[in-house]
């Protein structure tokens, strides 16, 4: 670390002598970095800085024509060294640049262990809570505190897959508003954000590969026709697993007016799949006029009571991945509720832990986060299976 | 919920038989039976022959308009049961001297047309109408089985109720669906129709037991079908009896069957099957199927399962972005209507058989002056 401040402080004295220099300011060299990273550099010189490039391990992420030169970039969760390195392009020509490496972060347990995100929501008397800091967090996974080794807050990068049920029911105003509310969600996205949209019904209807290209996901949406059942189990099941694939914090979107009736997979099956993902799941469900708890009915796949159970094991699932349902009476309503959702996501903290103890046993590990700030309400992942 | 095995122990014999009884008296006395000097019976006597000519020589659209024109002006608003229960008894005057002149072969197109005026007053809402004529189809087609001597016509009259029976089916009518496909199988048990709308129902009411007698049953009628093997398994599988399930599943795949009988029995396949086996049929049924997404979510689960989370995402990861043209989950979840539609076909060639001994008859009564208003 001595030998790192001297390095900024040689730098520093060639810009006192009048030399172009460009040095690092975040992150700190040989500290562990995860998901998304904010990347900042300083440049001294007399001559007008015309651009900073950034580049991790070779690859050019983005370029900086104005102060701050600054950029976010995800690195992904592997624990391992990043090569990162910034280029500034001054007036006449002339390049300077800097190189910084990232270390690795060390446990005691294998380093096998995938890092464990929880996305955070607090509130405190209704209002978001946003000025906590790493501190104020403690971290109980099995009972045992962890230590917490990424913290983020404040417009994190996502992956959002939204699963948008398109069957016959949905036809006119619902499918229409359930359309403005994707729209809108996809409108308060920030740049890094990239979205998945699966419109289904007993089939896929339309889709989209992941993608930060509004035009691309404008597309899928403007062509959707209503038909069909609703699979749901199915297409939970797929965006769970191709969320597996993605880096950054992980988003599943579920909006149905109705039960599963045609999937192949059991909600058991979903669930099984939920509880070993890192993804939060939130369901907006647009009810029946009339109805008032699970939708109960018969149907060729499965009995009155084992539909019940799907639905409550839906319930479930979302709860424990710390996300929520939102109950709707009104297609007017959706729009909101979408907003609500992309509102909630932009405002969590994102605390990233490496599970001391973990056994692999497939038992499940429940999770606690406790704030240091009284009255507030909080609301995360409750915990996953360990395998 | 009360069961319709339950429900269906109160539909008797007894029932079904003073149903019929209650029919033949009236095409005895049907004469009798009506108020005299009644306006309503005057017009139906000098309309419904024309209709049913019309119904013989083959004008179907024509001859369905003139009827309901004719029975939608007769019954007036308030006194609904009161006139379709005249006109009941006024068109089976009609009917008695018709098959004076005819004999009973006469009903064969007959109750085919009340068949289907019964889905044409359906269609336009008209439900009390579409309720006479449904009944009054069914209650001549059980009197038909009675009373001809022709061999096939238990056979014939079975096909009607059943097809009657579909149709409430299809409009989710479940009680009086069943119902009629009962009395369908107390005509001729050997209607397959009938068995398959019934085990469908059972099945979708979650009634496994009485479901899985009925696919049995219409599986022993039609031995070289995949549909009922395919259901009979489906039913099985709830019921946890895996090995018939396999042992059905396996004879449907080795049938000629449509794609979606044949993606279904894959899928159940699996999951009736564990660990590499279930892999294997998934991966197999995967290749045969490449466009499929429900297929290729059933391989991705099965290899997470096996912990081999790289080669899952790289099957969803295949998925195509385009939309899919059907879903054979769907198509299993509609009522079987293949037999159906067979007894439907049966029943129209019957009919057209029949047309010529029906215009014969009406012309014969009509020119004899038999069918008039106040004849009888």
């Amino acid at each position: 670390m001595r030998k790192l401040a001297l390095a900024g402080l040689a730098l520093a004295a060639s810009a006192a002598f009048g030399e172009d220099a460009i040095w690092f300011l975040a992150p700190d060299a040989g500290g562990a970095v995860f998901g998304p990273i904010r990347i900042s550099a300083h440049v001294e010189s007399e001559s007008t800085v015309l651009a900073v490039e950034f580049f991790v391990d070779g690859l050019g992420i983005g370029v900086v024509t104005a102060p701050p030169w600054a950029i976010v970039s995800d690195v992904g969760y592997g624990n391992r060294e990043h090569t990162l390195r910034v280029v500034a392009r001054l007036e006449g020509g002339k390049r300077i640049e800097a190189s910084r490496v990232t270390g690795i972060f060390s446990v005691d347990d294998s380093l096998e262990i995938e890092l464990r995100q929880l996305y955070v929501n607090v509130t405190a008397e209704g209002e978001r809570v946003r000025d906590l800091e790493r501190d104020d967090f403690r971290i109980l996974d099995g009972g045992v505190r962890q230590a917490i080794v990424t913290f983020e807050k404040e417009n994190v990068p996502m992956t959002a897959a939204l699963l948008v049920d398109c069957s016959a029911s949905m036809e006119g105003a619902p499918l229409d508003a359930a359309l403005s509310g994707v729209r809108r969600f996809l409108d308060q996205m920030s740049e890094l954000d990239e979205a998945k949209l699966i419109l289904f019904s007993d089939r896929i209807l339309g889709s989209t590969p992941f993608t930060r290209d509004r035009a691309v996901l404008e597309a899928a949406l403007s062509s959707v026709e209503v038909t069909g059942g609703t699979a749901i189990n199915d297409y939970l099941f797929a965006a769970l697993k191709m969320l597996d694939g993605r880096q950054g914090r992980r988003v599943v979107v579920l909006f149905t007016d109705g039960a599963d009736v045609h999937s192949l997979l059991d909600m058991d099956d979903v669930a099984w799949k939920a509880q070993r993902s890192q993804a939060v799941m939130y369901w907006i469900y647009l009810r029946h006029s009339g109805e008032s708890g699970p939708p109960a009915f018969n149907s060729a796949w499965r009995g009155f009571e084992e539909n019940q159970e799907e639905s409550r094991l839906l319930r479930r699932a979302v709860n424990e991945s710390g996300g929520h349902i939102a109950e709707l009476d009104d297609s007017d309503e959706l729009e909101g509720a979408f907003a609500e959702i992309i509102e909630e996501l932009r405002n969590q903290y994102v605390l990233g832990y490496y599970p001391s103890g973990s056994r692999r046993d497939g038992s499940w590990r429940e999770v606690d986060v406790r704030v240091r700030r009284a009255g507030a309400r909080v609301r995360t992942r409750q915990g996953y299976i360990d395998d | 919920m009360v069961s319709l095995t339950t429900l269906m122990t109160g539909l008797t014999e007894r029932a079904l038989r003073a149903s019929v009884a209650t029919l033949m008296l009236s095409l005895i006395h049907a004469g009798g039976l009506h108020a005299q000097g009644d306006e309503l019976d005057a017009t139906i006597r000098s309309e419904y022959p024309r209709i049913l000519t019309s119904w013989a020589v083959g004008d179907d659209e024509g001859a369905i308009e003139s009827l309901a024109a004719l029975e939608t002006g007769l019954v007036r608003p308030k006194k609904v049961d009161r006139d379709i229960e005249a006109m009941w008894r006024s068109k089976l005057a009609v009917i008695r001297d018709t098959i004076s002149r005819g004999g009973t072969e006469v009903l064969v197109p007959i109750m085919l047309l009340h068949h289907d005026a019964s889905r044409y007053y359906a269609s336009r809402g008209a439900v009390r109408l579409a309720r006479h004529s449904g009944m009054m189809s069914a209650e001549l087609a059980e009197y038909y089985a009675e009373s001809s001597a022709t061999p096939g016509s238990g056979r014939l009259a079975a096909d009607l109720l059943a097809s009657l029976a579909g149709h409430l089916q299809q409009g989710l009518v479940v009680r009086q669906s069943a119902k009629l496909y009962y009395r369908a199988l107390r005509i001729d048990g050997a209607n397959l129709a009938a068995h398959m709308g019934l085990a469908s129902m059972f099945e979708r009411r979650g009634e496994l037991a009485p479901a899985l007698e009925h696919y049995e049953k219409a599986a022993r009628l039609a031995p070289g079908r995949p549909e009922p093997l395919l259901r009979h398994a489906m039913v099985a599988a709830r019921l946890d009896d895996i090995g018939i399930a396999m042992e059905d599943l396996d004879r449907v795949l080795t049938m000629e069957a449509p794609d979606w009988m044949r993606r279904v029995a894959l899928q159940e396949k699996a999951k009736c099957s564990s660990g590499e086996a279930a892999a294997e049929v998934a991966r197999a049924a995967l290749e045969e199927y490449p466009d499929s997404s429900r297929q290729a979510i059933q391989r991705a689960y099965l290899l997470e399962r096996q912990r081999r989370p790289g080669e899952a995402l790289a099957v969803l990861n295949g998925i195509a972005e385009s939309a899919e043209q059907e879903s054979e989950r769907y198509f299993y979840t509609r009522w079987p209507d293949t037999a159906l539609e067979e007894s439907r076909a049966r029943l129209r060639r019957d009919a057209r058989e029949h047309s010529e001994v029906l215009e014969t008859a009406v012309a014969a009564a009509l020119a004899v002056g038999a069918v008039e208003a106040k004849g009888g």
